[in-house]
């Protein structure tokens, strides 16, 4: 059993013990956690094959983006288990293959002709950038729906088990899930929020309608404005071996140990030294993981002094100017062989080392999701600073379609803290232009000036080198491109 | 030679032009002049789809070859096909495209080659051409184009349309054509998937499909290594027209000298039309196709509605009818690509250039298709996207010359059989430049029937 029995943070909330088959085997798990958990719990890192090359896959991104974990579930096939909630005799099986369609049509009816339902302020994302933007919209007497994909509101602050940094009204101090449970609820207490649970946003249509999905039914929605607030995914690099199972993105690492109880493996090799590297890596240390290396392409390490020496503390060497240059590994992950980087990041021969390893946590950043941004026809502009392609954004987080604000990584990449800002600076915005809002210079300078003094920190360089290049001209611009 | 564009002509009233972007085009003329003036086409035919950054050291002899035998506008498959068949005739064309290889029209479709779709008459029979062109293109272009002749389905629903396709089929038996009305025990001993509920079909084993995407750049390709020059990102500015004859044609990069001009651009070559004081009466209408996660293969043939034929044959069906998907002008045309993905459209509709889909389009389309197929909702459906067909204001294509400008030409108006008919176009089109005798006798889809 790789499940964590004891952790020094944290407590495993889980729900009753449940049965469920994996290709005809009786296991056991808990209701309510993934699929994907309960495999992972039982030692089952390979969940798919690639349909073309046949090669194996496991957990990557485990929030439901990367599709590398389909499954066959109570006979449905092309399931996305890292986000299938576990239930009581469930059948699941690992898929040959295309999948199947089946004759039989297993939701009965047709399209229900439902109305789209309307609201002053529509938030795609249960972020603590949604949850920040519903909050401050609800406080300015507006209505609110709250779109989002999972069972449990609060997106990656969920899995955030270390204490914040910045101001202590930005709730500096306090461990991201706690942060998660106070604002769901504040929210509970608000009338005029409703949260949708596990409800896709999939499309912006031009008249301001969202079509989403929800357990096999479409519905819509439209806001007077709407806030995306959608967060970013994870992005990994290219070697030989890099989608071998035990390959996970950093958040897939952290979902599982935070959020399921359940170990990735014994011995883990991380790469990236930014912040999520360094905190991940400590995560991992809580949990009884080893952590072989922290490898790093920079000749320096990104993240903060602070989670640098804690792991250093623990033992655990930080490798500058190091990259991976392939994984190895048959069903699963076995090892990795790490190279040392010259000063223009080319590898050094004779540099290589080998590690034995079960776990290669990918920590290289994260790429802004801008579906909605795209299909609203906002003006696009790629800074990497940033994340890659951003909406162009003013400094009120208006987007260049009307009503439409971006809030959170889905803007540009920065962190938990600063999304909590941007959430509730769109939505003091879109209040605002809605005319509900009564102190707005006054309340957007205490929040902007938060925000300042967030990226005045160590960190802040790369943004505010990032929104620089959002004011000036001549950055590539999707939308005339 | 500095000014040779308006020094030359000295007519610059004779240049049409959109936008009034003169001084501009001017200026990026001037600033390109040395690139522009040493571009010849012979020189080119290594470079597929880029332009070459010539020397600056031509001289001004070689200046003067900045000419091609003849230049097609747009590269969509009907401008790709246009450019290889001229191509393959030794002729070295000039193809210009505004954006990529088939990124407009040609890549936001389905792939059918269908015959039962197509008018009895000329068009029929063209598409009949067409299919054999198929069948070795693959090979030909030394490029798989995924062309497959699995048969074709016209589903039929309801009385109203089984009286209309009765017409029809009537009709394409004598212009030679192979099909059958069956009934449900055949339709879905063909098709298992078809519901129990869709009394009729009328089948032909001769329909096809191919990917209109891989189609297009083969013949770009292939266009190319017989001594095309295909250039992309290169919007036209103008048309020079001399003496009521084509003379050249105008880009940022100068001017290209040439006594032929067909324009290919297809919902755009309204555009190009006004460039050479030659109105198209073409317009775009929109359709809308639905994109669902790849399964393996289930679906084995192309599958249109009765609808999607009667809608083709009388407009006026949409406006008077009752049911809400009609009324929407939606009607069934499906299929699975190689890769197991279901294709499906579609809707007919006059939005002018707005290619943003429509939720109510959507929730149609998926709601028509599961009457003839109910095993779809188990399927998750994945994008969509909105294509613009070139219609013509009388139904029919356009493929002629243009009598009123010597060297110049048209094809386009193909609406929704721009894929299937592609290969004969250009062939057609080609013939017609090289003086050649046509397949057909083309008068029905003459420019000129529009001059009356």
């Amino acid at each position: 059993m790789s499940r964590i029995e004891q952790h020094p943070v944290l407590e495993y909330h889980k729900g009753k013990p449940v049965t469920f088959t994996f290709d005809g085997k009786v296991m056991q798990g808990f209701a309510g956690e993934s699929v994907a958990a309960a495999l992972h719990a039982a030692g089952i890192r390979k969940l798919h094959d690639s349909e073309v090359k046949k090669r194996p896959r496991g957990l990557f991104c485990a929030i439901g983006n990367c599709s590398s974990c389909l499954m066959k579930v109570d006979g449905r096939e092309n399931v996305r288990i890292c986000i299938e909630p576990l239930r009581e005799g469930m059948q699941v099986e690992s898929q040959k293959g295309k999948a199947v369609l089946t004759p039989k049509a297993s939701i009965p009816g047709s399209i229900r002709e439902e109305p789209t339902e309307e609201t002053d302020v529509l938030i795609i994302g249960g972020g603590p950038a949604g949850l920040n933007a519903a909050l401050e919209s609800a406080v300015h007497g507006l209505s609110v729906i709250i779109l989002d994909r999972n069972a449990i509101p609060g997106g990656q602050l969920n899995k955030q088990t270390h204490k914040f940094f910045g101001s202590e009204k930005a709730k500096a101090g306090t461990r991201g899930f706690v942060i998660a449970e106070e604002l769901e609820e504040k929210l509970d207490a608000c009338t005029n929020v409703s949260i949708r649970k596990e409800t896709t946003a999939l499309g912006f249509f031009k008249d301001g309608t969202v079509m989403a999905e929800s357990r096999g039914q479409v519905h819509s929605y439209k806001g007077k404005a709407t806030i995306i607030a959608t967060g970013a995914s994870e992005k990994t690099l290219i070697f030989p071996g890099n989608d071998l199972p035990g390959v996970y993105g950093a958040g897939a690492v952290q979902t599982l140990m935070n959020l399921d109880g359940i170990l990735p493996g014994q011995t883990a090799v991380m790469v990236g030294a930014g912040n999520i590297g360094l905190i991940v890596s400590y995560q991992l240390l809580q949990a009884g993981v080893k952590v072989a290396a922290v490898v790093e392409a920079a000749p320096h390490f990104g993240g903060y002094e602070v989670h640098a020496a804690k792991i250093r503390r623990a033992g655990v060497p930080i490798l500058t100017s190091h990259t991976v240059k392939y994984a190895f590994g048959g069903e699963k992950l076995e090892g990795v062989v790490i190279t040392g980087l010259d000063e223009h990041f080319r590898p050094i021969p004779g540099t290589e080392q080998t590690i034995r390893a079960d776990i290669l946590c990918m920590a290289v950043g994260l790429s802004p999701m801008t579906e909605m941004f795209f299909q609203a026809g906002c003006e696009m502009k790629f800074i990497p600073q940033l994340g890659g392609y951003v909406p162009r954004i003013d400094e009120y987080h208006r987007t260049t379609v009307k009503g439409l604000y971006a809030a959170g990584d889905a803007g540009g990449v920065e962190e938990a803290t600063s999304a909590q800002l941007t959430g509730r600076i769109a939505a003091l915005s879109a209040a605002q232009d809605l005319g509900a809002a009564k102190n707005f210079d006054e309340e957007y300078k205490a929040l902007s000036a938060q925000l300042s003094e967030l990226r005045a920190g160590p960190m802040g360089g790369k943004i505010l080198s990032g929104l620089d290049r959002m004011k000036e001209e001549g950055c590539v611009d999707y939308a005339k491109a | 030679m500095d000014n040779l564009f308006v020094e030359k002509s000295g007519k610059r009233d004779r240049i049409f032009d959109v936008g009034g972007r003169q001084a501009a085009q001017q200026e990026a003329f001037n600033q390109n002049k040395a690139k522009a003036l040493c571009m010849s086409a012979k020189g080119m035919q290594g470079a597929f789809f880029s332009f070459s950054a010539a020397g600056s050291d031509c001289s001004k002899e070689e200046a003067g070859m900045n000419k091609a035998d003849a230049v097609v506008i747009g590269g969509g498959i009907i401008g790709c096909s246009t450019a290889y068949y001229l191509a393959r005739a030794g002729l070295h064309p000039v193809l210009l495209e505004k954006n990529g290889i088939g990124e407009g029209t040609s890549s936001a479709c389905d792939g059918f080659i269908m015959l039962q779709t197509k008018k009895p008459g000329l068009p029929l029979r063209m598409a009949m051409s067409s299919a054999k062109l198929y069948e070795g293109l693959t090979e030909e272009l030394g490029y798989d184009i995924q062309y497959r002749r699995p048969g074709g389905l016209v589903l039929i629903e309801t009385e109203e349309m089984k009286k209309i396709m009765e017409g029809v089929v009537k009709e394409q038996i004598r212009e030679g054509m192979e099909v059958e009305f069956i009934n449900n025990d055949r339709i879905r001993a063909l098709e298992p998937l078809v519901s129990k509920d869709i009394p009729a079909a009328v089948y032909s084993e001769l329909d096809g499909d191919v990917s209109p995407i891989y189609t297009t750049r083969a013949f770009a390709k292939k266009a190319a290594e017989l001594g095309a020059e295909i250039k992309t990102h290169t919007p036209v500015r103008g048309v020079h027209i001399e003496d009521g004859a084509v003379a050249g044609v105008l880009t940022d990069e100068g001017e290209i000298r040439t006594d032929i001009v067909v324009n290919a651009a297809g919902v755009w070559s309204p555009m190009v039309g006004e460039m050479m004081g030659t109105p198209i009466p073409v317009r775009p209408r929109r359709g809308h196709i639905v994109v669902s996660e790849a399964v393996a293969r289930v679906l084995q043939h192309e599958i249109t509605d009765a609808r999607y034929i009667a809608i083709k044959h009388d407009p006026s069906l949409v406006e008077r009818a009752k049911d809400p998907t009609f009324h929407l002008g939606i009607s069934l045309s499906m299929e699975q690509t190689e890769n197991g993905n279901f294709l499906i459209g579609s809707a007919r509709e006059f939005a002018g250039y707005n290619t943003d889909a429509r939720f109510d389009i959507l929730k149609g389309i998926c709601e028509y298709s599961t009457r003839f197929f109910p095993a779809l909702r188990n399927l998750n459906m994945i994008r969509c996207f909105v294509g613009m067909r070139p219609y013509c204001e009388d139904g029919s294509p356009i493929i002629s010359p243009i009598s009123t400008v010597k060297g110049a030409y048209i094809a386009t108006g193909t609406e929704g059989d721009g894929i299937a008919l592609a290969p004969i176009t250009g062939r057609t089109i080609s013939e017609m430049i090289l003086h050649r005798e046509t397949e057909f006798d083309m008068t029905p889809f003459s420019y000129d029937r529009f001059l009356k």
